[in-house]
């Protein structure tokens, strides 16, 4: 691999870096009220035809998908921070699409209650332009759990619905 | 730049490796950038070493946190002397870095979380931060730095309270 494709590749790994941490953000600051709702910088990260999905939450497919699923969010929660770390990011020889992983936790209030969410990210990303966009985010939740009932006896809360 | 393989002496060659290396700078001051907000948090974390801590603000460095807002060195460096905590870890993620196209300036946002113990209890916090940085004398420095707690509570209590329902913000602004 020559110089200019070895230092694209890495630019392209910190502009994935980059496109998830806005992610978190633009999230965060839509549910929180430090941003517009919705939140169509987060939506505009998306491809048209993308997908959000998590076994927890459901499948949502495109940018009124993803909306609808974000308005539910919010109705349900009035805060949250996403914190995301442990980033693997591989991305495809001919640059066109690429994978990242994740691990998560995000404290947040649910109907009026402190909860934890744990989890890992498994996302796609496609390439349009120079740009990067997400293809696909999937959400495997690790335990979702009252915080003051902890994750040592269930994982999933039993009066979990969503 | 002489002698590199396959450049010959075309202006052409010249430019590709001009951009190469405009590229690589770029990268390698984000990933410094990355190195000194560890050394920021390594510093929080000792805890709170004043003297470290003020030296990796610029001589007229901001700080905006607890309320507070210390402008320079000597400011920065009291306000951590006053702090409290006999032992705390802290943790800071989510970073985005953007470098000028200079190289002597860039910006960045953390996501942060802590575990302090004041007074005997243990403590739980979670705060953004919003940086700016400065290249002095080839070492990136922090020009200023903007915290924005969104909750430290009680680790047995939890963040209710503390990181207030959007409703009752919207309200409470809709009354002034």
């Amino acid at each position: 691999m020559d110089a200019q494709r070895r230092v694209q590749r890495l630019e392209d790994i910190e502009n994935i870096r980059r496109l998830k941490a806005l992610y978190a953000t633009h999230f965060d600051d839509a549910l929180n009220g430090g941003g517009d709702f919705p939140p169509e910088n987060l939506l505009d990260q998306f491809a048209p035809d993308a997908v959000w999905e998590s076994s927890s939450f459901g499948r949502f497919t495109g940018h009124d998908g993803i909306r609808g699923f974000l308005e539910d969010y919010r109705d349900r929660v009035s805060f949250c921070l996403h914190y995301i770390l442990g980033h693997v990011i591989n991305v495809s020889e001919d640059r066109g699409t690429a994978t990242g992983r994740w691990i998560t936790w995000e404290p947040m209030t649910l109907d009026g209650n402190a909860v934890l969410l744990a989890g890992h990210y498994n996302d796609e990303f496609q390439r349009s332009g120079e740009r990067w966009l997400f293809k696909s985010v999937q959400l495997d939740v690790a335990f979702l759990v009252p915080y003051d009932r902890g994750w040592a006896e269930q994982r999933i809360m039993p009066e979990w619905k969503w | 730049m002489t002698g590199r393989p396959g450049a010959g002496d075309d202006g052409a060659g010249t430019a590709e490796l001009s951009d190469l290396e405009t590229r690589i700078a770029k990268l390698e001051e984000i990933e410094a950038i990355r190195r000194q907000v560890v050394r920021l948090n390594e510093l929080f974390d000792k805890p709170y070493d004043a003297d470290g801590l003020a030296g990796l603000w610029t001589e007229t460095g901001y700080l905006e946190a607890c309320d507070g807002q210390f402008s320079g060195r000597r400011e920065i460096h009291d306000f951590f002397s006053d702090l409290a905590a006999s032992f705390t870890l802290h943790y800071a993620m989510n970073g985005l870095v953007d470098v000028d196209p200079s190289l002597q300036h860039a910006t960045g946002h953390w996501y942060g979380w802590e575990t302090p113990v004041v007074a005997g209890s243990p403590l739980i916090g979670a705060f953004t931060s919003r940086q700016e940085y400065a290249r002095v004398a080839g070492e990136w420095h922090l020009a200023g730095l903007w915290e924005t707690a969104h909750f430290l509570c009680a680790v047995d209590a939890g963040w209710v309270r503390e990181a207030e329902p959007r409703q009752e913000r919207s309200s409470r602004l809709s009354e002034k």
